[in-house]
């Protein structure tokens, strides 16, 4: 062990990190990997990949956002509707599970190819949806006699059935 | 426009050479951060390849609020360190109550600074390289290692106090 004054000090360590070289070169040549690997993955216009995020977002906050309003709205309000017009909240959830689950693995499937960062961008978009479908379930199930609220879920259910049956990786289109 | 936004534009648009050149402008820096994070030049040249590879499927989203290098870099690191958190020895070398207190054994008495960060424990290095050449903060360290910012301390001080004793 080397005595304390006789270290060097920070300073020095700091001047000697200054002075390290900056570049380093590999032994092989890296970039005939690059190529080949790149021309796998053409560029797509950042138009094609993002363009649709925003209104994702916005409408599926649009809409949850709606709902509470009318469910205050129509809470100050009640219509008053025969019990048994209605289909419940199961059978909604079943209709709307049968037509999604088969979706889901298709889109996964699908949308593979898409680069990492878009398929979490993408996945995030969903769970907004996925967010405002069981905030909506829950209000359905608090007033299952309010008929705005079950129009409304059924709009998010189609509006999440809509982006599941979309190929982000060939259309590149915005919802 | 500079000549280098010009390569980046014609990479967005397909033009394989233009990123051709840009690899060559950084491959030398983005070799030297794979190195000094890994310390082993074949996982490192592996690395550095993984690099322009994810830069290339990211650069769409380049929108030149940073400078390239800097987005590359900020890239290269975070593949290294992907790659990092996946090794046990890493994991192991990051935990502050099992710090390694000595130098991996090597063949000089005095060491190059070069040589002596190779040196230097797993996770003290990577601290090190981050925090003393990179310029990132101990928060975003700690972040980036899932560790705490003082366990991301504790590390920059050891590889500190291993560094002068090596290089005095």
């Amino acid at each position: 062990m080397t005595n304390e004054k006789d270290t060097i000090s920070d300073l020095e360590l700091a001047r000697m990190v200054r002075d390290l070289e900056s570049e380093m070169q590999p032994h092989r040549d890296l970039w005939v990997g690059v190529e080949r690997r790149i021309q796998e993955h053409p560029q797509k216009p950042w138009r094609d990949q993002q363009f649709w995020m925003p209104y994702a977002v916005a409408a599926s906050l649009v809409l949850a956002v709606s709902a509470l309003v009318i469910n205050i709205v129509e809470l100050q309000q009640p219509r008053p509707v025969a019990q048994g017009q209605l289909a419940g909240l199961g059978e909604i959830q079943q209709e709307y599970l049968q037509v999604r689950n088969p979706m889901v693995e298709r889109f996964t499937q699908v949308n593979s190819a898409l680069d990492e960062e878009t398929r979490n961008d993408l996945y995030e978009s969903l769970s907004i949806l996925d967010r405002a479908r069981r905030d909506l379930e829950y209000q359905v199930q608090a007033n299952p006699e309010n008929t705005r609220l079950r129009s409304m879920l059924i709009r998010i259910h189609e509006q999440e059935l809509e982006l599941l049956k979309r190929d982000f990786v060939h259309s590149g289109t915005s919802l | 426009m500079s000549s280098e936004a010009a390569l980046i534009e014609r990479a967005k648009n397909n033009d394989y050479r233009a990123y051709e050149e840009l690899y060559h402008l950084h491959i030398g820096k983005v070799f030297a951060l794979c190195v000094r994070l890994l310390n082993d030049r074949d996982t490192a040249e592996d690395m550095a390849q993984e690099a322009f590879v994810q830069a290339w499927r990211n650069l769409s989203k380049f929108r030149g609020d940073s400078a390239f290098g800097s987005w590359l870099y900020r890239i290269t690191t975070n593949t290294v360190l992907s790659y990092l958190r996946k090794q046990k020895h890493f994991q192991n070398s990051l935990d502050i109550d099992d710090i390694e207190l000595e130098y991996r054994e090597t063949q000089e008495e005095k060491l190059s600074l070069e040589v002596a960060i190779a040196a230097l424990p797993d996770g003290a290095r990577a601290v090190f390289v981050l925090y003393s050449l990179e310029g990132y903060t101990h928060d975003e360290i700690a972040g980036m290692l899932d560790i705490a910012v003082g366990s991301s301390k504790a590390q920059l001080h050891r590889a500190r106090s291993l560094l002068r004793e090596k290089l005095s």
